[in-house]
């Protein structure tokens, strides 16, 4: 019984989770429509009323024990002190770098993930990205001899040892006092982290934000794919070898994979012989050639989730590769009845045969697919509203379904 | 005291962004200098919702600073100034024929200039906007 509560406050999360994750972005592409009707002094001070009314609602779904709204308000928070920074770029024209405001954000925004540990998740990857901007300000602190190479792609055999190094140790440190916090909330003695866990999924972490920065400036070469791809496979075949010898479940091979592909994808992209022309040919049965490349990694992760007996990320891949196969259908009316269809017969059987997960899947599916039909906004300004009333709109669905489910199951078992 | 804590925790981004804001705010009530710029590349200077501008130092009258030199090592090489693609179409003109000026907060005192206000034709871009609607 109490594994089928675990399981559905799973689901609730992750799609809160999502929700939120638009409601903020919603709020950031509000800030970049750029309200220039409104006097900036108004815009810093309802900036600040609203993270204080946000830190209000956190306090007081804590102090009412709704656990899963305070997770929800902690998100958006993390969202809209994004958003906030960007507004004081924007109002006092400072100079606009993305790496500078996720280290700033990652430097203040640190609390929230002791108070909600999924939180890290975000932060991570943002503070790592961030940290691609420490180089140049140390530039001018230690001298130029040491970091006048930071941006070459030959520099890769050096400094980012000692960057990722150093930030591994950062980050593990981070992650042994979140643990600490976390026992000391449950009230248990510290438990044993596993280093090579932590340390692995720093490092592909590291791996990973360091190849995604080159994305957007640099064209893809072979010297690329030998310094990044490379050491990205020796590094995740060890992690998998050390990992299997412990007959250790490991997700490493996944993270692995997602690099691997990203990477060889854009790569053969950039390819302008059959090769790419094949690969263009592929995922030409959808709009645009990066719309394959999910497809691809879903594909090869259901199979290894299967070969491996992973069950929970078997789901998982199921369930990404329905979203996918529901948002990149053409955005008009005659794709979206039968995506609503196809989720009534889901929810139908679901119904019949008592599986809850599949039956809220198919809701929240059509709700997305709804949504869906009307993203494409131009407007930057109508965009913003769109993404905040869409999670808005999840959110109620969720916590409607939580309520509603309840219900509906419990009179069908009494029959 | 728990709650207290995680009061405290969650008020520290708020505490930082505020006090951000008021040092940028007295930042921007300095002396007011006017450096004309240009577009930083004449292909493309407006991306997206920024513009690209360079100071031009051989236009710009140094007599509004200090001995009437212009401290050219106090500024950044390069600017970008947020503005909306629609409004920015409206300007590529003005600043293509080298009539704008960036009014920037400066202070002798170490810090950063900070840009308040683009001049086009010496009136705020928005009042220029506003009379050739």
């Amino acid at each position: 019984m109490e594994k089928i509560e675990k399981k559905e406050n799973y689901w609730e999360t992750v799609l809160l989770y999502f929700a939120s994750f638009l409601v903020g972005l919603g709020m950031i592409a509000e800030v970049a429509a750029n309200w220039q009707q409104i006097p900036n002094e108004a815009k810093l001070i309802g900036a600040l009323v609203l993270m204080i009314v946000n830190v209000g609602a956190i306090v007081i779904s804590k102090w009412a024990k709704k656990n899963l709204l305070m997770q929800v308000f902690t998100c958006i928070y993390a969202f809209l002190i994004a958003g906030v920074i960007g507004l004081i770029g924007q109002v006092f024209q400072l100079h606009s770098d993305v790496a500078k405001g996720c280290l700033f954000w990652s430097l203040i925004s640190w609390p929230l993930f002791l108070i909600v540990p999924q939180i890290l998740w975000l932060w991570i990857p943002l503070f790592f990205f961030g940290v691609h901007y420490l180089p140049p300000c140390l530039q001018s602190l230690i001298g130029e001899g040491i970091f006048s190479d930071w941006n070459s792609v030959g520099s890769m055999s050096k400094l980012p040892l000692v960057y990722l190094t150093i930030s591994t140790i950062a980050v593990y440190a981070l992650f042994l006092i979140y643990e600490y916090f976390v026992c000391v909330r449950n009230g248990k003695n510290s438990s044993f982290i596993n280093p090579l866990k932590f340390y692995s999924a720093v490092l592909m972490w590291g791996l990973y934000c360091r190849a995604s920065s080159y994305a957007m400036d640099s064209t893809v070469t072979i010297g690329f794919v030998r310094e990044i791809l490379v050491p990205c496979i020796v590094v995740g075949c060890i992690i998998y070898a050390v990992n299997r010898m412990f007959k250790r479940e490991s997700f490493m091979p996944i993270f692995l994979l997602g690099v691997v592909l990203q990477w060889s994808y854009v790569f053969v992209l950039n390819d302008h012989s059959t090769l790419g022309g094949l690969v263009s040919w592929v995922s030409g049965i959808h709009s645009t050639d990066t719309d394959g490349l999910p497809l691809i990694f879903w594909l090869i992760a259901l199979a290894y989730s299967w070969y491996h007996k992973m069950p929970r990320l078997q789901k998982i891949c199921v369930l990404a590769l329905i979203t996918w196969l529901i948002l990149t259908l053409e955005d008009n009316i005659f794709s979206l009845i039968p995506c609503l269809i196809y989720c009534a017969i889901i929810a139908f059987f679901a119904y019949r045969q008592r599986n809850k997960k599949w039956f809220n899947t198919a809701i929240i599916m059509a709700v997305l697919r709804i949504l869906f039909e009307y993203a494409d906004v131009q407007n930057l300004q109508y965009f913003g509203m769109y993404l905040v009333g869409s999670g808005l709109l999840i959110i109620v669905t969720v916590l409607f379904l939580t309520k509603y489910n309840r219900i509906l199951w419990e009179k069908k078992d009494e029959k | 005291m728990k709650n207290k804590i995680f009061a405290i925790l969650l008020f520290v981004p708020v505490i930082v962004l505020g006090a951000y804001m008021i040092k940028l705010i007295s930042m921007s009530r300095f002396e007011k200098v006017e450096v004309a710029v240009q577009g930083y590349d004449p292909k493309d200077f407006f991306s997206g919702y920024y513009m690209y501008l360079r100071p031009d130092w051989e236009k710009t009258d140094c007599s509004q600073f200090a001995d009437n030199i212009c401290p050219q090592e106090e500024f950044e090489q390069t600017y970008t100034f947020y503005i909306k693609r629609e409004q920015s179409d409206k300007l590529s003109a003005k600043v293509n024929a080298g009539d704008v000026k960036l009014q920037f907060s400066y202070s002798k005192g170490g810090f950063k200039p900070l840009i308040t206000d683009l001049l086009v034709d010496g009136k705020s871009f928005l009042e220029y906007l506003q009379q050739t609607k």
